[in-house]
C-alpha cells in the first residue's frame, strides 16, 4: 500500500514540470494566437525528432558530467561520426539506419580515444575537450571534399524522419541507458566514483576503465543525436573554430533540468527525457507565438540561468533551518547559564 | 623471484629520475619566463626558413602582430581570471555584445567617442555581472561562461538581427591606422603589468588561484580581489570590442563566437597553467596570441590548407598543456572542472 | 583447524620514516588467533601507522611481516581485504550519495550479478543480513546513505569490513566516534571473532576500555614498542607511566614559571558554531601560553578556526577588547593583527607551489608598501630573506618552491609568515605535527620568545607533553565542552589531564 502510494507520488512529481510547461504554453497560445501547442501529425513529428536529439545528446552531456568531467569534444565527435558514418552509409548504399549504426560505432570510437588519452594525461576533462575539439573538426573537413553529408532526398534515408523510428528510438535508449545506469555493474561503480573517487579507486573499482566507457558511450550517443539533427536539416556541414561546442551548450539546459527531475525517480535517464521534453515543448509553444529564434533562445537561456542559481543554492535552506535550529538551542542554553 | 623484485625496483629508480629531470627543468623559474619567448622565437625562425626569408619581413610581421592585438587584448585582460583557477571562455561573446552595443549607439546618431566609451563601459558592465554570478551567487565559473556565451550570443543576434551594424569606413580606416590603438594598447597592457606585479591585487590573485583556503587564512580580501580582476578583464574586452569595431568598420551577428576559446588557447601556448596559481604571468595571453598568430601566418604561407591549421594547433595545444601540468595521482574531477 | 594462540601473523623489525620524521622505530609484533590484542600510546607514537602497513594502506620503509606463515606484502588495502584483514579506520569510509548496501559490498558488486544486471534485491537482502548479524538496528540496507547520522556510518563501515569475513579485525580508534549503543555492537563483534578464532587488534586512547576487553596489550611510544603485557598482569597506573614516560631533558620545553598579564585581549563570549561548539566561553590574557588539548575530535580544531573567524560563529561573539572589534572573518581578524596557523599544513597554511618568498610575503603586503598602492620589490625582498634568516629556514633562496621544503622548513615558513607580520594573538593548531625534535625545540623557543614579547598565543595541540611543557594554562575539552582547567603554577597531573579527555 505504501510501495504503491510511494510509486504515484514518483510518476506525478516526474511528468509535472514537462505537463506544467505544456499546460502553460498550450493556455498562452490559445489566448494569443487560437492555436495550441500541437495541431498537427506534422508538429508531433517535428517535436519527435528534435526530442531524441536533444535527449540523445543531453544522455551525452551527463554521462560524464555526472562524474565532473565536462567534456566539450562531444561536439567535434558528433560531426566526426555523423560525417565519416553518413558518407560510408551513402557509399555503401546501407540507408539510414545503416548510417545510424556507423554513426554511432565512429563517435563512440572518437569517446574512446578521448577517455585513453584523458586517462593518461590526467589534465582537466574541459581543456582536453578543447583541445580534442579542434582535432575533431579538423578530422571532419577532411572527407568529402569538406561538403560534410547530405541525406535529403536520398533513398533508404527517410526512415530517419519517420515518428514510429524515432519513438522506437527513444524507447530503446531509455531502457539501455536505464539498464546500463541501473542494473548494471558499471553504473553501480560509477555511482560509487560520482560519491568518492578515492574511496571508490581504494575498495578496488577500476576507475579508469569506467572513466572509458563513460566516454565511449558519451560517444555512442553523441553520434545517434547527430544523425537524427542531420535528418531533420537535410545535411550536416562541417564547422571550424569551436563551432561545434555550440550544441553542447544548446542541449546544457534538458541536461540540467533532467538531472534534477531525475532525482525524484532517482532514474536519471528517464528525468533526461522529461527535461528534453520539457525545453523542447517549451521551444515549440515559443515558435507559436511566433518569437524569433532569438528571443526563444533569449528566454531559454535567462530560464536556464534562473535554474542554475536556484540549483547551486538550493542547499542553503537546508543549512539555514538546521542553523536557527542551532541558533535557538544556544539562546537558550545561554539563559539557563544567566 | 628476488631478481625481479629487484629489477623492477631499478625500473622505478630509473622512471622517478626521469620524473625529477623533468620537474628541475619545469621548476626552473626561468623556464616559465622565457619558455614562451623561446617558443615565438623558435616559430618564427622555422618558418623563415621554411619559406626562404619571406616570413620574416616587416609586413609580415606587422600583419601577425595586428592580428593577434584582439585576442591578446582579450588575453591580458582575462588572465586575472585565469590566475585564480577560473575556467571562463566567455570572453569572445562578451566582447562580441559589447561591440554590438557600441555600434548600435553610433547608429543611432552618436559620435566615435561616445561609441569608444559605451564599447568599454559595456565590457565592464558584463564581466561585473559574471562576477556577480561565479563570486557572490557561487555558479562554477565554467558553467557562467556556458550560460554568458550563449546567452550574450542571442542577445548579439536580437542587437544585429540579420544584416551587420555599419560604421563610418574612413572613420574607422584611421583609427586603425592612427596612434589610437596603439597608444590605447600599450597603456592598457601597462596598467595590467602594473596592477599585476607591482600591486598587491596580483600577488593576491595568483595565491588564492594556488590556494584559496592558505589565502582566506592569510587574510586576503578575496572577493575583493577578484572583483578588481573581474573590472579589469572587462576593462580588456571593452577594449578588444572597440579594437573589432574599427578593424571591419562593422559588427556581425556572429561576431566574437569561438574567441573565447582562442583567448584560452592563447593563454595556455604562452606557457601560464590553466589552473593559475604561482606561474601565472600577465603577459602569457600576449604572447601566445602573437605565437598563434604566427602559427597560422606561418603555415598558410608554407601551404598548409586553413582547415588543417586548426588540427594542428590543437595537437600543439594538448602536448603544451600536458608539459604544463602536473599528473594527477588518480583523475582530475569535480571541483575543478 | 586453526588452534587458538595460534600466531596468523606477525610483524618484524618494521621501520616507517617520514622523511626525516621516523614514525615507527624497529617495532615487532605477533597476532594471534582467539584473542585481542590492544595497542595504546600517546598521539603520533605510531600505533595507527603500524596498523595501517599491515593491511597494505601504507608501504613500511624496511622490515618484514608474515601472514598465516607467509611473507605478506600487500600493495594497497583491496589485497589485504580480499586476503582477510580488515580495518575500520578513524576517516569517514562511507560513500554518502549510495545506498547502504551499495556501500557494503562496495567493489564487490559483480557477486550479484544475474544474466549481466545487479540483482538489487537480493544485495539488499544480502546486506540486510550482515546487519543483522553484528546486531546493528534501525538501519535499512535500501536507503542512502547519508540519511543515517555519522555514527551509523561507522557501523555500516563496520558492516562493510565485516562482509569480507576478515580473519584479522583491526580497529583503529573507532569507538571514541561511537556512543554506547554503538560500542556495544562493537565489543559484541570483537568478542564474536575471538571466539571463533579469529583475531582482533583494538587501537585505542581509551585505557579501561581497552583492559575490559583486551587479552593483551602491546604500548607504543615514540614509533617504538615499549612493553607487551598479557592481561593477568593489566595494571592501570603501569600502563600509563610506559605510555608517557617520556623524560624531559634540558630545556627542551620552556622551564621558567612566568605568569601572565591579567588584561583579557581576546574573548570568545559564549560562542556557537554549526558543529562541535555550544556557547563557548574563552578568555585569552596578554602574554600567556593557553594550551587547549583533547582527542582530536573533540572541538577544539574548531575553537581555533572560530577564534580567527575562518568557522561561522552563528551565535554570540568573538571580541577582541582592544576597542571591542567582533571577529567576523579571517580579514579582520588578520587587519587586527591576528594570525592563524592551521593544522593542516600543506592544504591549508602554505601555498606550496609558490616561492617561500612569495608564502612569506602574502602576509606583509601593507607593510612593503613603497607608496599608495605599489609594493617596493626591494623591500618585499629584503622582508622576507630576514625571515629565513631569522628562522634559520634552510633553503637555496627565497625564490625556491615550498614544496621541495622538508616537512620542518615549511612549518617555519608558515611561522615565518606571522613573525614577520609581528601578530599580537596568534592561534596555533598543531604547529609542531611531522616536523622533527630539532626544529620542534627552535619552534618552542620561538614560541616562548614570543609570550617573553608580550604576544598572547593560543597553542591546540594533541600532544600532552608539549601542551604541558608550553602551556601557562591548559584547558581540557571533550565533546566541544570545556571539561578540566589547570594552571601551570600547580603544576600538570598527566593522570588528570588523560582523566579529562576521554
Amino acid at each position: 500500500m505504501v510501495h504503491w502510494k510511494k510509486g504515484i507520488s514518483i510518476v506525478i512529481k516526474t511528468i509535472t514540470i514537462p505537463l506544467l510547461i505544456f499546460l502553460f504554453f498550450e493556455i498562452l497560445d490559445r489566448l494569443v494566437v487560437g492555436m495550441g501547442v500541437i495541431n498537427t501529425s506534422a508538429d508531433i513529428k517535428m517535436l519527435l525528432r528534435n526530442l531524441v536529439s536533444s535527449y540523445a545528446f543531453a544522455l551525452a552531456i551527463n554521462a560524464n558530467l555526472g562524474a565532473g568531467r565536462m567534456d566539450l569534444s562531444i561536439g567535434g565527435q558528433m560531426y566526426v561520426g555523423v560525417i565519416f558514418g553518413g558518407v560510408l552509409a551513402i557509399d555503401l548504399g546501407l540507408g539510414g539506419v545503416g548510417m545510424l549504426v556507423l554513426a554511432m560505432l565512429i563517435g563512440g570510437l572518437c569517446g574512446v580515444i578521448v577517455g585513453v588519452l584523458f586517462v593518461n594525461f590526467r589534465i582537466l576533462p574541459m581543456i582536453l575537450g578543447i583541445g580534442m575539439t579542434l582535432i575533431f573538426e579538423c578530422m571532419s573537413f577532411s572527407v568529402n571534399n569538406q561538403q560534410g553529408v547530405t541525406i535529403y532526398g536520398k533513398e533508404g534515408f527517410s526512415i530517419l524522419s519517420d515518428s514510429a523510428f524515432v519513438i522506437g528510438v527513444i524507447i530503446v535508449i531509455l531502457l539501455v541507458m536505464t539498464i546500463l545506469y541501473e542494473y548494471s555493474s558499471f553504473g553501480y561503480k560509477l555511482k560509487a566514483i560520482q560519491g568518492n573517487q578515492g574511496l571508490a579507486h581504494n575498495n578496488g573499482i577500476n576507475i579508469y576503465i569506467n572513466c572509458i566507457i563513460c566516454y565511449f558511450v558519451a560517444g555512442i550517443l553523441t553520434g545517434c543525436a547527430g544523425v537524427f539533427e542531420a535528418a531533420f536539416k537535410g545535411s550536416l556541414t562541417p564547422v571550424l573554430g569551436m563551432e561545434s561546442n555550440s550544441v553542447v551548450f544548446n542541449n546544457f539546459f534538458p541536461m540540467l533540468l533532467g538531472a534534477w527531475i531525475g532525482t525524484f525517480s532517482r532514474n536519471q535517464t528517464l528525468g533526461i527525457l522529461m527535461g528534453s521534453l520539457s525545453v523542447r515543448v517549451m521551444i515549440i509553444g515559443m515558435s507559436r507565438l511566433r518569437l524569433g529564434t532569438t528571443t526563444q533562445n533569449i528566454i531559454v537561456y535567462v530560464l536556464l540561468l534562473l535554474f542554475v542559481i536556484f540549483n547551486t543554492n538550493k542547499g542553503k535552506i537546508a543549512y539555514n533551518r538546521v542553523k536557527r535550529k542551532r541558533i535557538a538551542e544556544a539562546k537558550r542554553m545561554r539563559e539557563e547559564k544567566k | 623471484m628476488k631478481k625481479i623484485i629487484s629489477s623492477s625496483q631499478n625500473d622505478r629508480k630509473v622512471k622517478l629520475k626521469f620524473n625529477d629531470m623533468l620537474d628541475i627543468v619545469k621548476n626552473q623559474r626561468m623556464f616559465s619566463l622565457f619558455f614562451p619567448f623561446a617558443m615565438l622565437l623558435l616559430i618564427i625562425a622555422l618558418f623563415s626558413i621554411l619559406t626562404k626569408g619571406s616570413f620574416c619581413t616587416a609586413g609580415v610581421m606587422k600583419s601577425i602582430f595586428n592580428q593577434s592585438m584582439i585576442i591578446g587584448t582579450l588575453a591580458i585582460g582575462m588572465t586575472f581570471i585565469f590566475t585564480t583557477g577560473d575556467v571562463d571562455f566567455s570572453a569572445g561573446n562578451v566582447m562580441g555584445l559589447a561591440a554590438a552595443v557600441g555600434a548600435l549607439v553610433y547608429q543611432n546618431g552618436q559620435n566615435i567617442v561616445t561609441t569608444i566609451c559605451v564599447t568599454i563601459v559595456m565590457g565592464i558592465l558584463l564581466m561585473l555581472c559574471n562576477y556577480t554570478l561565479s563570486v557572490v551567487l557561487h555558479i562554477r565559473s565554467a558553467m557562467v561562461a556556458i550560460i554568458g556565451l550563449t546567452l550574450y550570443a542571442s542577445i548579439t543576434q536580437q542587437i544585429v538581427g540579420a544584416g551587420t551594424l555599419r560604421i563610418d569606413y574612413n572613420l574607422c580606416r584611421n583609427l586603425e591606422s592612427g596612434a589610437f590603438r596603439y597608444i590605447s594598447f600599450m597603456l592598457f597592457f601597462g596598467l595590467c603589468l602594473l596592477v599585476y606585479y607591482w600591486t598587491p591585487i596580483g600577488r593576491q590573485l595568483r595565491f588564492i588561484g594556488g590556494n584559496v583556503e592558505c589565502a582566506r587564512q592569510a587574510g586576503i580580501n578575496i572577493t575583493k580581489a577578484r572583483c578588481i580582476g573581474f573590472l579589469l578583464a572587462g576593462l580588456g574586452i571593452g577594449l578588444a570590442g572597440v579594437y573589432q569595431i574599427i578593424r571591419t568598420g562593422s559588427v556581425s551577428s556572429s561576431v566574437g563566437n569561438g574567441m573565447g576559446m582562442d583567448v584560452m588557447l592563447a593563454t595556455v601556448l604562452g606557457g601560464m597553467s590553466i589552473f593559475g596559481g604561482a606561474k601565472s604571468n600577465a603577459y602569457s595571453g600576449f604572447t601566445g596570441a602573437l605565437t598563434i598568430c604566427a602559427l597560422n601566418q606561418g603555415l598558410l604561407m608554407v601551404g598548409v590548407p586553413s582547415t588543417v591549421i586548426q588540427g594542428v594547433r590543437g595537437v600543439i595545444f594538448l602536448l603544451l598543456v600536458v608539459l604544463n601540468s602536473e599528473r594527477a595521482a588518480t583523475l582530475p574531477s569535480r571541483q575543478q572542472f | 583447524m586453526s588452534k587458538k594462540n595460534e600466531i596468523i601473523a606477525e610483524i618484524k623489525n618494521i621501520s616507517k620514516n617520514f622523511g626525516v620524521t621516523v614514525a615507527l622505530n624497529q617495532v615487532n609484533m605477533q597476532i594471534r588467533r582467539g584473542e585481542i590484542c590492544g595497542l595504546i600510546g600517546e598521539n603520533g607514537s605510531g600505533k595507527s601507522t603500524v596498523m595501517s602497513i599491515l593491511s597494505g594502506m601504507q608501504n613500511a620503509t624496511s622490515g618484514e611481516m608474515f601472514y598465516k606463515g607467509k611473507i605478506w606484502k600487500p600493495s594497497n588495502a583491496l589485497e589485504a581485504a580480499r586476503n582477510g584483514i580488515g580495518i575500520i579506520v578513524q576517516e569517514i569510509g562511507t560513500i554518502p550519495t549510495i545506498s547502504v548496501a551499495e556501500n557494503i559490498f562496495l567493489g564487490n558488486y559483480d557477486r550479484f550479478r544475474r544474466y549481466g544486471m545487479i540483482n538489487r534485491r537480493q544485495m539488499y537482502k544480502a546486506a540486510q543480513l550482515v546487519l543483522e548479524k553484528l546486531n546493528i538496528v534501525g538501519v535499512d540496507a535500501s536507503a542512502t546513505t547519508d540519511t543515517y547520522s555519522i555514527e551509523q556510518r561507522k557501523l555500516i563501515e563496520i558492516a562493510k569490513v565485516m562482509a569480507n569475513n576478515p580473519e584479522i579485525l583491526i580497529i583503529d580508534e573507532t569507538s571514541t566516534a561511537i556512543s554506547e549503543t554503538g560500542r556495544q555492537v562493537l565489543y559484541r563483534l570483537m568478542h564474536d571473532m575471538a571466539s571463533q578464532n579469529k583475531a582482533v587488534v583494538f587501537i585505542s586512547h581509551d585505557l579501561e576500555e581497552l583492559m575490559e576487553h583486551c587479552d593483551a596489550l602491546n604500548i607504543l611510544r615514540d614509533g617504538c614498542l615499549i612493553d607487551h603485557l598479557e592481561k593477568e598482569n593489566f595494571v592501570a597506573e603501569d600502563i600509563k607511566e610506559k605510555m608517557i614516560g617520556r623524560k624531559l631533558t634540558g630545556n627542551y620545553y620552556r622551564v621558567d614559571m612566568d605568569g601572565y598579564d591579567s588584561e583579557v585581549v581576546l574573548r570568545a563570549d559564549c560562542i556557537t558554531t554549526m558543529e562541535d561548539l555550544m556557547c563557548f566561553n574563552l578568555e585569552l590574557h596578554k602574554g600567556e601560553i593557553l594550551g587547549i588539548g583533547g582527542l582530536s575530535s573533540c572541538g577544539m580544531h574548531t575553537l581555533g578556526k572560530a577564534m580567527f573567524g575562518l568557522t561561522e560563529v552563528i551565535d554570540g561573539q568573538v571580541v577582541l577588547t582592544d576597542g571591542n572589534v567582533v571577529i567576523k572573518n579571517p580579514k579582520s581578524a588578520f587587519q587586527h593583527n591576528m594570525g592563524y596557523i592551521s593544522k593542516n599544513r600543506d592544504t591549508e597554511s602554505l601555498e606550496i607551489n609558490a616561492s617561500i618568498g612569495s608564502n612569506i610575503q602574502s602576509t606583509g603586503f601593507e607593510k612593503n608598501k613603497w607608496f599608495g598602492p605599489f609594493i617596493s620589490a626591494k623591500k618585499e625582498k629584503k622582508y622576507a630573506q630576514l625571515m629565513v634568516d631569522t628562522l634559520a629556514i634552510k633553503c637555496t633562496g627565497i625564490l625556491q618552491p615550498v614544496k621541495a621544503l622538508s616537512g620542518g622548513n615549511k612549518q617555519k615558513v608558515v611561522f615565518g609568515k606571522w613573525v614577520g607580520v609581528d601578530a599580537d594573538i596568534l592561534i596555533l593548531d598543531c604547529p609542531t605535527r611531522g616536523v622533527d625534535i630539532g626544529i620542534k625545540s627552535a619552534m618552542y623557543q620561538l614560541i616562548y620568545d614570543m609570550k617573553k614579547k608580550g604576544k598572547s598565543i593560543i597553542l591546540i595541540s594533541e600532544e600532552l607533553p608539549e601542551l604541558c611543557g608550553m602551556s601557562d594554562r591548559l584547558i581540557i575539552m571533550k565533546n566541544g565542552k570545556i571539561t578540566g582547567e589547570f594552571f601551570r603554577k600547580d603544576g600538570y597531573k598527566n593522570t588528570d589531564l588523560i582523566e579529562c579527555m576521554i
